[in-house]
């Protein structure tokens, strides 16, 4: 019996306590070689690292393993994958280098495990270093950057290929909301760098459209009505309008709406209200200004709300 | 570029979804912009102009949503609205008389005020508002009255918001038994459990790592979970909140066993203890997130809970 048929929130439970686990196991390994051998390497992290990656792979692996023996080769797997990682790139003295390993990393998971919380948290290590990257660095531009996962991410996830590879597109999905909502509004600080956003509002617009012409394509005969029209008018004004981080929760909503994914419409309504509550916070603009546009979203949302129920209503008199 | 959409999807829900959706967004981003507004406490408006805007906000909305019938959805998010004008108008008379007073009155005040609206909108999103202010009064009372007077500790004040949470959740599955059908809706009461079991978890924790904790957050975490546990694998069936329960509790317990280690081997005594400790710890965590698995795949088997969860 395995966790794999279990709904979402349970596996996400399931992957809080792996990660607890890797958290200590990477504790212990860091003991190894920093206090039981007395090597301040790096390099010897990241062997350490390798050991726990091919043992934890190889328990995964055996065919009549119970829970027990799979949750530890997860944990196991997992933190031999952050210790090669942070190994390799404490040893360059360089955060980027963690990137094409970690991404390595977990393109061998996906080759060799099904389990899918390993694959997850493997793609989410190797997103993680992708940004740590991008902060350390004080890359310009860096929002535009991050943004250019979220297609490849819903693409991913629309038309997935023949190897499943959904975890990692639901990190790349997920990537720019948690990046534009919880770590970019505090780079602001650094007054000399351009965060970008207007490739990120670009890429949200196209993406909506194209979600809505999938959605339309599929249900054809619904025909394109006046509230319809004036939802997606009102959804591009809101991704022009809208800092990136707002409309990409949106987007979010919109790929839950068209795919009837219910995980994806509470994420999506979380991530919106943490959005909004960590906006009152933001310094990119005042308090009053920030007002203002915040108004006139609510505005044109309500508006649009209106002319689709409007649109709803008198199509049910029709029939 | 052939893709197709899953077809499995229930179109009316989705449709009923996206409706509501775009409504609440619509009102929250609004609503959201006003309080940003006020927050301001812009001087080029005086205070004459600030009190107009907000009552004239307050009585369009009470009218409109009268208009519309207070049951209809565009009527209950007119009601919120009014609830939120209401607390913002409170907040600005704060801001132009510096009253001093505390802030628990302010939100205990407007918790009083916007009742009637609550219980006439019969939404379960005001509820949770209502909710949210109250516990909010109540913690703000707690921490600018009860601690300063030495009558709760830091962590009893937690402990006693986190239950507060749980009550709120037994009053809302009473009026959910007694026939107030409009209320059941699933996501109030799981963001009921998250919020009392989230609370809890604090002062729990802050006990078992000696962060100046008492036991009494370790006992209310155990009853509380417990009993939650009980009621919603055996009479509510609701596996959500098992999910939830259980989850906090295998965290909890590796701490426990965290200490456990650090008190009988020691992570400070020498490499062998660091090393032993740290080896039982992984051991001690991975059969927890074992049994994690293991029950909540026995409770999911068991359980009957009539809706799609994936």
């Amino acid at each position: 019996m395995t966790d794999e048929r279990l709904p979402w929130y349970v596996r996400l439970v399931v992957g809080v306590g792996a990660w607890i686990t890797a958290v200590v196991l990477m504790f212990l390994g860091g003991a190894i070689v920093f206090v039981a051998l007395e090597f301040e390497s790096g390099g010897a992290l990241a062997l350490i690292g390798a050991a726990y990656l091919w043992a934890g792979l190889r328990i995964i692996r055996q065919q009549d393993r119970g829970i027990f023996a799979n949750q530890l080769g997860l944990a196991t797997a997992a933190a031999g994958a952050a210790l090669v990682c942070g190994g390799m790139a404490a040893e360059a003295e360089e955060v980027w280098v963690g990137v094409p390993i970690a991404v390595a990393i977990a393109a061998v998971i996906f080759m060799v495990s099904t389990n899918r919380i390993l694959q997850f948290l493997a793609s989410a290590l190797a997103a993680g270093f992708f940004v740590a990257t991008l902060v350390v660095e004080r890359t310009p531009y860096a929002l535009d950057i991050v943004a250019l996962a979220t297609p490849v991410g819903l693409y991913l996830l629309l038309r997935p290929p023949e190897r499943d590879i959904t975890p990692a597109a639901i990190v790349l999905l997920l990537l720019f909301p948690l990046y534009s909502t919880f770590i970019a509004p505090d780079a602001y600080w650094v007054r000399d760098i351009q965060m970008g956003g207007w490739l990120a509002r670009a890429i949200h617009m196209a993406l909506f459209l194209w979600l809505v012409s999938l959605h339309w394509k599929q249900n054809a005969n619904q025909g394109l009505n006046q509230g319809a029209i004036a939802f997606i008018v009102a959804a591009l004004f809101v991704c022009l309008l809208l800092p990136p981080g707002g409309s990409a929760a949106l987007l979010i909503m919109t790929f839950a709406y068209v795919t009837g994914s219910a995980p994806f419409a509470t994420l999506g309504v979380v991530l919106q209200a943490q959005y909004i509550i960590r906006y009152y916070y933001s310094l990119e603009m005042s308090l009053l200004n920030k007002s203002f546009l915040l108004m006139a979203v609510g505005a044109i949302l309500l508006v649009a709300w209106w002319l689709a129920e409007r649109a709803r209503r008198q199509g049910a008199i029709h029939e | 570029m052939n893709i197709e959409l899953p077809k499995s999807r229930d179109h009316a829900y989705w449709q009923l979804w996206a409706m509501r959706a775009l409504l609440v967004l619509g009102a929250s981003h609004l609503l959201a912009g006003i309080v940003f507004f006020f927050a301001y406490n812009w001087d080029d408006l005086s205070p004459f102009a600030k009190f107009g805007l907000l009552q004239a906000g307050l009585v369009v909305s009470v009218v409109a949503a009268l208009r519309l019938k207070i049951e209809s959805p565009a009527g209950q998010a007119l009601l919120i609205a009014a609830s939120v004008f209401t607390g913002v108008l409170l907040a600005v008379i704060g801001q132009v008389y510096q009253t001093g007073a505390d802030a628990y009155e302010l939100f205990t005040a407007w918790s009083v005020l916007i009742l009637p609206w609550v219980i006439a909108s019969r939404s379960s999103a005001h509820w949770f508002l209502w909710i949210v202010v109250c516990l909010t009064a109540f913690s703000l009372y707690g921490g600018q009255v009860l601690l300063p007077l030495g009558v709760l500790a830091d962590d009893q004040l937690g402990i006693a918001v986190g239950i507060a949470a749980i009550v709120f959740l037994g009053g809302y599955e009473l009026a959910v038994h007694a026939g107030f059908d409009w209320l059941g809706d699933r996501w109030l009461r799981v963001t009921l459990a998250l919020i009392g079991v989230g609370i809890l978890f604090v002062p729990a924790m802050m006990f078992v790592f000696d962060w100046h904790g008492i036991s009494q957050g370790i006992a209310a975490f155990v009853i509380v979970t417990a009993a939650l546990g009980l009621v919603y694998s055996r009479l509510i069936p609701e596996f959500a909140i098992i999910a939830i329960t259980t989850g906090f509790a295998a965290v909890v317990a590796m701490a426990i066993g965290a200490r456990a280690v650090h008190e009988i081997i020691g992570f400070d005594d020498g490499t062998t203890s660091l090393i032993t400790s740290l080896i039982v710890l992984v051991l001690w965590c991975a059969m927890l997130t074992a049994a994690t698995v293991r029950l909540l795949n026995a409770m999911s088997a068991r359980m009957t809970t009539g809706h799609s969860d994936d």
